[in-house]
C-alpha cells in the first residue's frame, strides 16, 4: 500500500479533503459531508452539472482497502484529473471572469436543486485547456430558507474585487492575487477604485456598501455581547436577487483598456511570412522528433499561442505561457475545437516565475513544483532573457533545464533587427551574448539533437535534451 | 451568527456581509424581478401587435 497524502492546500472544509496516492488525485468525503454530498447527487444536481460540462466527474472508489484507514472517511471518490493545476493570479482579466460566470451559473442551478454553494472560492475553479469547471464536489449544502449566502464575501473578494478593481485601473492588479491568495480585501478594493466606480452596475452594493457594512459590524464582538449581534435571515427571493445583481455586475466588467508592450507582438515581427512559416514546419518537425512523443509541452513567451498550437494540434497537453495579460486573453478568447481542450493560456513571467505560497509556503504549488514539461518551446525569447532581463545564458539553460526534458530554442543573433532594437538605448555589456556561448551554455545541462537555421532570417533553431536531472527537480 | 442556523458551512460569512445581503437583496430581487416583467409584458405586447398586424393582412 503506497502511503497517501493529504494535499497541502485541502484542509479548511472538515466535509473531505483531497489526497494524492502516486499520481492519481482522490477525494476524501467525511461523515462530516456525508449528508449533503448524498443529497448532491440525490437531486439531481450533480448529474445537471456534469451534464452541461460544469463540474469534474468522478467516479465512487468502492474498494478503500489500498488507503491509509481513516474513521472520519465515508467514501472516496476519483475525479477526473486535471491536466495542470493553475491559479487566479496566472489568469487572465476574461479567464477570470469566465471562472467568476460559472461560479454564478453553477449557484443557480444548485439553487434548483434545494443546494446553495457554501464557499466561492476562485481556486475551486480550474481550467481544462479554455474550458472553465468547478472541481470541489464538496462545495454544495443543502439550501435552508432564511440562510444567507456564506460564500458572498469570499466571491466578491476572489471576484467581484479583482475584476472591478483591474477595469477601471490596470491588469497590473491582477498580480496582487498572488501575495493576497484570500482575494482582494473589500476595504482595499474600494480604496483603489475612482469615485466613478460607484456608479458602475452592482458595485455600489457589492463592494462599497458591502464593505461599509463589514467595518460597521468589525468590532461588534469587542463592543457587544453575541446577542446583540444582529440576527437577520435572507428570504429566497433575496437571494435570488443579490445573485442575479452578482452576476450582472460580473458581466458588464470589461478589461482595461491598455496598450501592452507584447500585446500586438505579430503584428510587428521581422519575420517574413516565409520565414514564419518554416519556423512553423520546423519546430512541427522538432516536436515530431521527440521520444517519446510528449504529452505535456511548455511555450514560455507563447504571445498569442501561434506556435503553442503545433503542439497542441499533436495532441500534447499545452500550457501557453506568457508575461503578457494581453496577448494571454487573446489567446485564451481565440476558440478552436480541435486544439481547445488542449491548451491553456496563462500569464507567467519566467524571470518572476509563480512561487509557492500559502499555509507553510505549501499551500499553492510554484510552477517549478507543476513541471517538469516533456517539452519547454521557448522561441524568440532569449534575447529578451539574456538582454532585455541582463540574465547570463548559463543562467537562462539552468532555468530550462529545471522546467523541461527537451527544449526547442530559438537563437537570436545580435544582428537581428530585434536585437538591434534592445540595444538601440543602452550600452552593450554581452559580449558573451553569441551563438557558441548560447551553446556552451546549453551543453552543461543538454545534448544537442538538432540544430537547423531558419530559412530568411538570421535565426537557429535548437532541439535539445536534458542530459540529467537537476538536484531538487526530480 | 452561526448559533440560529442549523446547516452552517466552514466559511465566516461575516456579519457585515449577511446583513448587506438582508438590506440589498429584496432591492436586486424587485429589480430582476421588475425588468423580468418589463420584459415579459413588452414581449407579450409585441406580439399581440404581430398577430394583430397578421390578421388585418389576412383581412
Amino acid at each position: 500500500m503506497s502511503r497517501t497524502s493529504q494535499h497541502p492546500s485541502s484542509f479548511r472544509d472538515p466535509a473531505g479533503f483531497i489526497f494524492k496516492q502516486g499520481d492519481v488525485v482522490y477525494r476524501q468525503i467525511n461523515h462530516e459531508g456525508r449528508e449533503d454530498f448524498d443529497f448532491f447527487l440525490e437531486s439531481g444536481l450533480y448529474g445537471a452539472l456534469t451534464k452541461k460540462g460544469l463540474v469534474v466527474p468522478h467516479k465512487e472508489v468502492k474498494n478503500t482497502s489500498r488507503f491509509d484507514n481513516d474513521d472520519r472517511r465515508y467514501k472516496i471518490i476519483q475525479p477526473e484529473q486535471i491536466p495542470f493545476i493553475s491559479y487566479p493570479y496566472e489568469w487572465s482579466f476574461a479567464q477570470l471572469k469566465d471562472a467568476a460566470l460559472l461560479t454564478m451559473r453553477i449557484q443557480r442551478l444548485a439553487f434548483k436543486h434545494g443546494m446553495i454553494l457554501k464557499d466561492a472560492s476562485a481556486y475551486n475553479i480550474q481550467f481544462i485547456g479554455k474550458k472553465p469547471v468547478l472541481i470541489d464536489t464538496l462545495s454544495f449544502k443543502k439550501y435552508v430558507p432564511g440562510e444567507p449566502w456564506e460564500g458572498y464575501r469570499q466571491f466578491c473578494e476572489h471576484f467581484l474585487a479583482p475584476l472591478a478593481v483591474a477595469h477601471y485601473t490596470s491588469y497590473d492588479i491582477l498580480k496582487i492575487l498572488q501575495s493576497d491568495i484570500e482575494g482582494i480585501p473589500l476595504g482595499v478594493a474600494c480604496s483603489l477604485l475612482p469615485k466613478r466606480a460607484r456608479f458602475g452596475k452592482g458595485l455600489l452594493t457589492h463592494l462599497f456598501l458591502h464593505s461599509a457594512s463589514q467595518k460597521r459590524y468589525e468590532n461588534i464582538a469587542s463592543d457587544k455581547t453575541v446577542k446583540d449581534v444582529p440576527k437577520r435571515k435572507v428570504s429566497q427571493f433575496a437571494l435570488e436577487g443579490l445573485m442575479a445583481s452578482l452576476e450582472r455586475a460580473v458581466h458588464t466588467l470589461r478589461p482595461p483598456r491598455q496598450k501592452t508592450e507584447w500585446g500586438n507582438y505579430y503584428d510587428f515581427t521581422n519575420y517574413s511570412n516565409e520565414a514564419f512559416k518554416k519556423k512553423q514546419k520546423l519546430v512541427r518537425d522538432m516536436l515530431k522528433k521527440v521520444s517519446p512523443v510528449p504529452k505535456v509541452v511548455w511555450d514560455m513567451g507563447a504571445n498569442n499561442g501561434e506556435f503553442s498550437v503545433l503542439a497542441a494540434q499533436m495532441g500534447a497537453y499545452t500550457l501557453a505561457f506568457d508575461i503578457d495579460p494581453v496577448a494571454v486573453g487573446r489567446n485564451y478568447h481565440h476558440r478552436d475545437q480541435k486544439t481547445d481542450d488542449l491548451m491553456l493560456p496563462l500569464v507567467q513571467d519566467c524571470t518572476n516565475p509563480s512561487a509557492s505560497v500559502g499555509w507553510m509556503g505549501h499551500e499553492r504549488d510554484s510552477l517549478f513544483e507543476r513541471g517538469p514539461a516533456d517539452v519547454v518551446m521557448a522561441l524568440a525569447i532569449i534575447h529578451h532573457l539574456a538582454i532585455g532581463r541582463n540574465l547570463p545564458l548559463p543562467r537562462v539553460a539552468e532555468f530550462l533545464a529545471a522546467v523541461g526534458n527537451h527544449v526547442i530554442i530559438e537563437f537570436v543573433p545580435k544582428e537581428d533587427s530585434k536585437v538591434q532594437i534592445l540595444l538601440a538605448s543602452r550600452r552593450d555589456i554581452f559580449a558573451e551574448y553569441s551563438a557558441e556561448h548560447f551553446e556552451a551554455a546549453m551543453e552543461q545541462y543538454f545534448k544537442l539533437v538538432e540544430k537547423k537555421p531558419i530559412q530568411h532570417s538570421k535565426r537557429t533553431l535548437y532541439l535539445y535534451k536534458k542530459k540529467r536531472i537537476v538536484p531538487g527537480n526530480g | 451568527m452561526h448559533s440560529f442556523f442549523n446547516h452552517v458551512g466552514y466559511l465566516d460569512p461575516g456579519t457585515g456581509s449577511i446583513i448587506i445581503q438582508a438590506v440589498v437583496g429584496v432591492a436586486a430581487g424587485i429589480a430582476v424581478f421588475g425588468r423580468k416583467m418589463v420584459g415579459t409584458v413588452s414581449h407579450k405586447a409585441r406580439s399581440l401587435f404581430r398577430k394583430d398586424s397578421r390578421k388585418e393582412d389576412i383581412e
